[in-house]
């Protein structure tokens, strides 16, 4: 056991009594962190040093006496349980990386020869980048072993952070290491946001191991002389960190951030050793870094990245990934960072309970780390994307301090059971809340799936550019179009990413907004800026619109315009022109899908598991491949294109499956309300079916009362202009019972969908063989109404159109005769 | 404890500044949005008293009126017409106006009347959607100099499908079309709120800027110099209301779509006319050319035909040097303006140069009955 191994070589190091033992105890210390099991008490150096004779005298008895106790054992395999299955839970996740296909298309254009693979890629990139290699992994994995392949490095980088961060012997490392893989597993993957974590932990890692190089030459003028050769191999391998990260990431300005922290708090305290080497350290991170096709345009490049904020506005940010924390939407990596900067900051106070000791020889240690700790706290609080970084800092800073403490203790660690189970608790917690387990699978997730923007843009000859509203789907045109050559082709304009570090992202958001808010003809902004999408994107000569079908507001915005959908379901919507010959087939049959999942008699089918790689389940166990939000999803995309009914059709089958789900009720009471007020404002009052549809899912809860009324009745306007009349009298047995017939029917409409309803209407208009159109003869008109409702919902026209025909035969209250005009032009369609 | 202390304190104030921060700007909307642009007339006529007292009767100046109390009441209360079969009427209950029609089962109240009466008054009613967002119905039915009402332009096919009242627009048309009509239309929360909507052109609406500068006394200059601006962007800033020709697409921008003649920047910048005097080497000699070469939006439109015709003169006027000579003695101030060389515009060849070239140049096109616009895209006609 590596425990038992340091312990093995310090005696010999005691009896030789040379310092140069002790540095390589030291060594094995450090470069082999203690794991599991490791609950065996630790002394300290000072214990050992003044216990050799004791440790020497008997390996029996120091054997014996080294025994784990029973309660040990299980601690230590609850530490080990915990740690794998955190690590599993960490590691089997989807890619999720927005930015993944975009990563894999630069590395594909490198690998045809680019060294600028933006510019390439992009009509508004002139520039040349720092991180052009990023792409480069990733695309060989996938191109060598799919999606398949991506993941195996995904677990080979969460193996990695889980080495450095929870074996380092201690359930306090264990919770904070635990955490942090929860919180960045989705970072975890082998594009830049990945290697900027890993970067990170070495860089930490290495500065741990340069301040253990520095103590120990402190003390000694001629021991300084003959160390410089390893000092000199230490920056080597920070000039080769850097220079990779570099290449591969935008992070080096982080990196080099916390050396200019060490360097300058060396400064202060007048550390000239640790400020010289620091210096150093900074100059070779500086030129290595630099080492790249953007040259010393990398740092200004990884500063616009890291600290958006230097150079653009927070309205600008806002619903990006650089938006400051605390108007960014908040989730699990969010709390994860708040609760390990409280542990970091308890660990700073020094509190007994948590082992806290003198950080290392080296004295100002504590107030490097404090000004490092306040860097990237800075960075993360002014951009949220910074949040995996400043968690991968806090971790390993917090685990080196761990693995201090584990040196230098002496039985006086927090290793007892108490400890164990609260962090077994805590962990078990993390892993539901974080929706880790929700989301357990292998390949790549359904929102990066490109295929069904592959079909969509099969049939077409695309050319001109191509706005994307986010890097998902500017990167997902980019895959699925061919590589950029000489030949001219549909080319995308620009990601926000890009835009950032070449400030056009103020016009990017801009254009964003007048989209969204249906801004098209040009105006004039209060900063003397154009305003309005028509003209900007002519300019742009944009002959395709890419955007997020999670835009909700912008898909609605565009419905009235001349820009129309190319697919219906892709999790990255194409817009072409109306009218564009480019589009023309592709525009044509898209209408005829509207048509289909709206009026014709479709049924939505949940995709069955099938193994492919975008749907989690390696190995087809699981029964759909489509979740309950991406069902949803897929609803309320439907209704922002004005397609309710296919909307209510996803959403009754997603019904039948999670019967519970509060998310699928809620937008099926959204498509309600929302037919109700077209209705309302076409016949001036909407119909008790959708009236009380909008109301409530609980029928017990539910009021069924007059609809309100748009405007005032004609008669009743009339009225006003003559003498007073008696009022109308209304609601008699008949709407009484109608309404409580309604009402049941509606218990079932809700609960099984409109066929369903309508099979129970039918039974219970007449138990008997009479066919159900029959009846229409003589129900309730909102009741007749209700059911042609419900027929045109479920495709069944031709009922429809009878129903329709038997209610306008008979007296109509007007506005049921307006609405019900209006439900025969949807039959007939 | 001391680095702990002062670590907390820091971190506090670093998370302090970054929630400031982050509510500390947001994106610039438009000018018609923001109250820091709004500046009251009777600031600027202090300096400008009588660009002020004119303006006051200028069409810019009341080109949107709220229903209660209005003037305009009586052009439309107790009114019925019949259009392809159906049969519209106003009603007042009180100062509220209302629109019914004998097929729809319900009548609307008329909140505002879009228009100065310079051609056409169109009553239009407010209704939220289901965000609270003001959606506006544009009545079928409209007001007219001549004193009619008829169909308002747009509501074509009013009797096809179900019974409408108007047109119905959602919450981005319905800021637009108030956009061109107000000079501040506050929007709390991103929903225009109608109720404190300053309406009507006043002067910050055309000249952005113009709250700073009467703040800082003149010394601030105006956000756009319109003197400038080059012709095209001068029709253009017409344009963000009265439309732009870059914003239609080259198969709408023919005769044969005669709704663009309600459009005069877009009839203008097809001109020939315009694009040759405006032309960096062709139109070298030639005045310049833009809305304000006949109108003065200050001003009430000018109606008398003989103004318009000395316009078109000024180039295409006789070109014998006897005629040149009298121009240059008689208006010198013109003739610094206007070299001698700028007098070789094409004269009419069908008729005299004192005929009215407006009249087959640029004549009035009905687009409904009862209301015409003058085409303002000047052209030989077949």
């Amino acid at each position: 056991m590596l425990f038992q191994d340091a312990n093995r070589i310090e005696p010999e190091a005691r009896a030789d009594g040379s310092k140069d033992a002790k540095i390589q105890a030291r060594r094995l210390v450090v470069r082999h962190p203690v794991s599991y099991p490791m609950a065996q008490p630790q002394r300290s150096a000072k214990a050992r040093r003044s216990a050799p004779a004791r440790a020497s005298a008997s390996d029996l008895g120091s054997a014996a006496n080294t025994t784990p106790s029973k309660t040990q054992r299980r601690l230590d395999l609850l530490g080990l349980v915990l740690a794998l299955s955190v690590a599993a839970v960490a590691a089997l996740q989807p890619i999720c990386s927005e930015d993944l296909w975009w990563q894999l298309s630069r590395g594909r254009q490198v690998l045809l020869g680019s060294v600028q693979p933006s510019a390439d890629l992009l009509t508004l990139e002139t520039a040349r980048e720092a991180d052009w290699l990023g792409g480069v992994p990733g695309y060989l994995l996938y191109a060598a072993l799919g999606a398949g392949g991506l993941m195996v490095a995904r677990l080979a980088i969460v193996t990695f952070l889980a080495w450095r961060w929870i074996a380092a012997g201690r359930f306090e490392a264990l919770l904070t290491g635990g955490l942090a893989l929860l919180a960045i597993s989705p970072a975890l993957s082998p594009l830049p946001g990945g290697f900027d974590v890993i970067a990170i932990v070495l860089l930490m890692a290495w500065s741990s191991r340069a301040r253990s190089l520095i103590a120990e030459q402190r003390s000694d003028r001629q021991e300084l002389a003959a160390a410089q050769p390893l000092l000199r191999r230490h920056l080597a391998w920070l000039g080769l960190l850097f220079f990779a990260w570099g290449n591969l990431g935008g992070g080096i300005g982080l990196g080099a951030g916390l050396l200019l922290v060490t360097a300058t708090t060396a400064t202060l305290l007048r550390q000239s050793l640790t400020f010289r080497f620091g210096s150093l350290a900074l100059l070779v991170a500086g030129v290595a870094g630099s080492l790249n096709p953007r040259g010393l345009g990398a740092w200004s490049d990884s500063v616009r990245l890291l600290f958006p904020a230097a150079t653009v506005s927070p309205a600008v940010l806002e619903q990006t990934p650089w938006a400051p924390l605390p108007s960014a939407a908040w989730g699990f990596p969010s709390l994860a960072l708040l609760i390990l900067t409280l542990l970091w900051l308890a660990r700073c106070v020094g509190a007994a309970r948590l082992g806290s000791i003198p950080l290392g020889a080296v004295s100002g240690e504590r107030r490097t780390r404090a000004v490092q700790f306040l860097f990237v706290q800075g960075l993360a609080w002014f951009s949220a994307a910074n949040v995996p970084l400043a968690i991968a800092w806090l971790a390993s800073d917090l685990v080196d301090r761990w693995r201090i403490a584990s040196e230098h203790h002496d039985g006086k660690s927090s290793q007892g059971a108490g400890v164990a189970l609260a962090t077994a608790a805590a962990l078990i917690l993390a892993m539901f809340f974080s929706g880790r387990l929700d989301s357990l699978g292998w390949g790549i997730d359904a929102r990066l799936d490109p295929r069904l923007l592959e079909i969509a843009l099969a049939e077409t000859r695309p050319a001109g550019t191509a706005f994307a509203d986010d890097v998902r789907s500017g990167g997902m045109l980019a895959w699925t179009l061919p590589p950029v050559s000489d030949r001219p082709g549909l080319r995308l304009q620009d990601v926000p990413s890009r835009a950032l570090i070449g400030g056009r992202l103020a016009e990017h958001q801009h254009l964003l907004v007048d989209l969204r808010t249906g801004r098209q003809t040009r105006y004039w902004r209060q900063d003397r800026s154009p305003g309005g999408f028509w003209l900007a994107l002519q300019l742009r000569n944009t002959s395709l619109l890419c955007i997020s079908s999670d835009r909700f507001e912008l898909v609605r915005a565009l419905e009235p315009t001349i820009w129309k959908p190319l697919s219906l379901d892709s999790p990255v919507i194409p817009y072409a022109r109306a009218g564009d010959a480019a589009y023309a087939d592709q525009l044509l049959a898209v209408l005829r899908y509207r048509q289909l999942v709206n009026l014709d008699p479709w049924t939505y089918v949940v995709p069955p598991s099938s193994g492919s790689e975008f749907d989690r389940d390696l190995f087809g166990l699981r029964e759909t491949a489509v979740g309950e939000s991406l069902l949803v999803r897929q609803a309320r995309t439907f209704r922002a294109m004005e397609l309710h009914y296919a909307a209510l059709r996803v959403l009754f089958v997603g019904r039948q499956r999670w019967p519970q789900s509060g998310a699928i009720e809620a937008e099926i009471r959204h498509c309600q309300e929302e037919l109700a007020h077209q209705e309302r404002r076409v016949a001036g009052q909407a119909s008790w079916l959708r009236d009380w549809a909008a109301q409530s899912s609980d029928i017990e809860q539910l009021e069924p009362r007059d609809p309100p009324r748009l405007g005032r009745p004609s008669a009743l306007l009339a009225a006003a202009t003559k003498p007073a009349e008696p009022p109308e009298v209304d609601a008699d047995e008949q709407e009484t019972e109608a309404k409580r017939t309604l009402l049941s029917q509606l218990r079932v409409y809700w609960a099984d969908g409109p066929a369903a309803a309508l099979q129970a209407a039918g039974e219970q208009a007449h138990r008997s063989a009479a066919p159900p159109p029959a009846a229409a003869v003589s129900p309730h008109p909102q009741l007749a109404y209700a059911w042609v409702c419900w027929a045109i919902e479920s495709g069944q026209h031709e009922f429809a159109q009878e129903l329709g025909r038997s209610l306008t035969a008979r007296p109509l209250p007007p506005n049921l005769r307006i609405l019900v005009q209006y439900r025969m032009e949807d039959a007939e369609q | 404890m001391k680095t702990a202390a002062l670590t907390f304190l820091a971190l506090g104030l670093i998370i302090a500044g970054a929630i400031w921060w982050s509510h500390a700007a947001t994106l610039p909307g438009p000018v018609v949005a923001a109250e820091t642009e709004l500046v009251k007339t009777q600031t600027c006529a202090e300096c400008h008293p009588g660009v002020v007292e004119d303006f006051a009767t200028a069409p810019h100046a009341r080109t949107l009126h709220r229903v209660a109390g209005s003037e305009w009441l009586d052009r439309f209360a107790g009114r019925s017409v019949e259009l392809e079969g159906r049969r519209f009427r106003f009603e007042s209950i009180g100062d509220e106006l209302w629109f019914a029609a004998d097929d729809v089962p319900f009548a609307i109240e008329v909140d505002w009347i879009f228009g100065s009466g310079q051609h056409a008054l169109t009553p239009v009613s407010i209704d939220p959607d289901l965000d609270g967002r003001p959606n506006l119905t544009q009545l079928h039915v409209s007001w007219f100099r001549d004193g009619s009402i008829g169909r308002t332009p747009g509501s074509d096919r009013i009797a096809d499908g179900p019974p409408t009242l108007g047109l119905h627009h959602d919450a981005a048309e319905t800021e637009r079309c108030f956009g061109c009509h107000a000079s501040w239309l506050p929007q709390p929360e991103g929903r225009m709120e109608l109720e404190h909507a300053v309406i009507n052109l006043d002067c910050s609406r055309c000249h952005p800027g113009a709250a700073r500068h009467a703040a800082s006394d003149g010394e601030l200059a105006l956000g756009v110099d319109w003197d400038q601006l080059s012709p095209l962007e001068s029709i253009n800033r017409c344009g963000e209301c009265h439309r732009r020709v870059d914003e239609f697409t080259p198969d709408e921008l023919t005769p044969a779509h005669t709704h663009l003649v309600r459009f005069a920047p877009v009839g203008l910048a097809l001109s020939p006319c315009f694009k040759v005097a405006n032309d960096p080497e062709q139109g070298e000699g030639f005045p310049r050319f833009d809305c304000l070469s006949c109108h003065d939006p200050h001003l009430p439109t000018r109606t008398a035909p003989e103004y318009f015709n000395a316009q078109c003169r000024q180039c295409h006027g006789d070109v014998s040097p006897a005629a040149i000579l009298d121009r240059v003695a008689s208006d010198s101030a013109a003739a610094h303006a206007r070299p001698l060389a700028s007098q070789r515009a094409a004269p009419c060849s069908a008729e005299p140069l004192d005929s009215s070239c407006i009249e087959c140049h640029m004549p009035k096109s009905q687009i409904v009955p009862g209301l015409s616009f003058t085409d303002h895209w000047i052209r030989v006609r077949e």
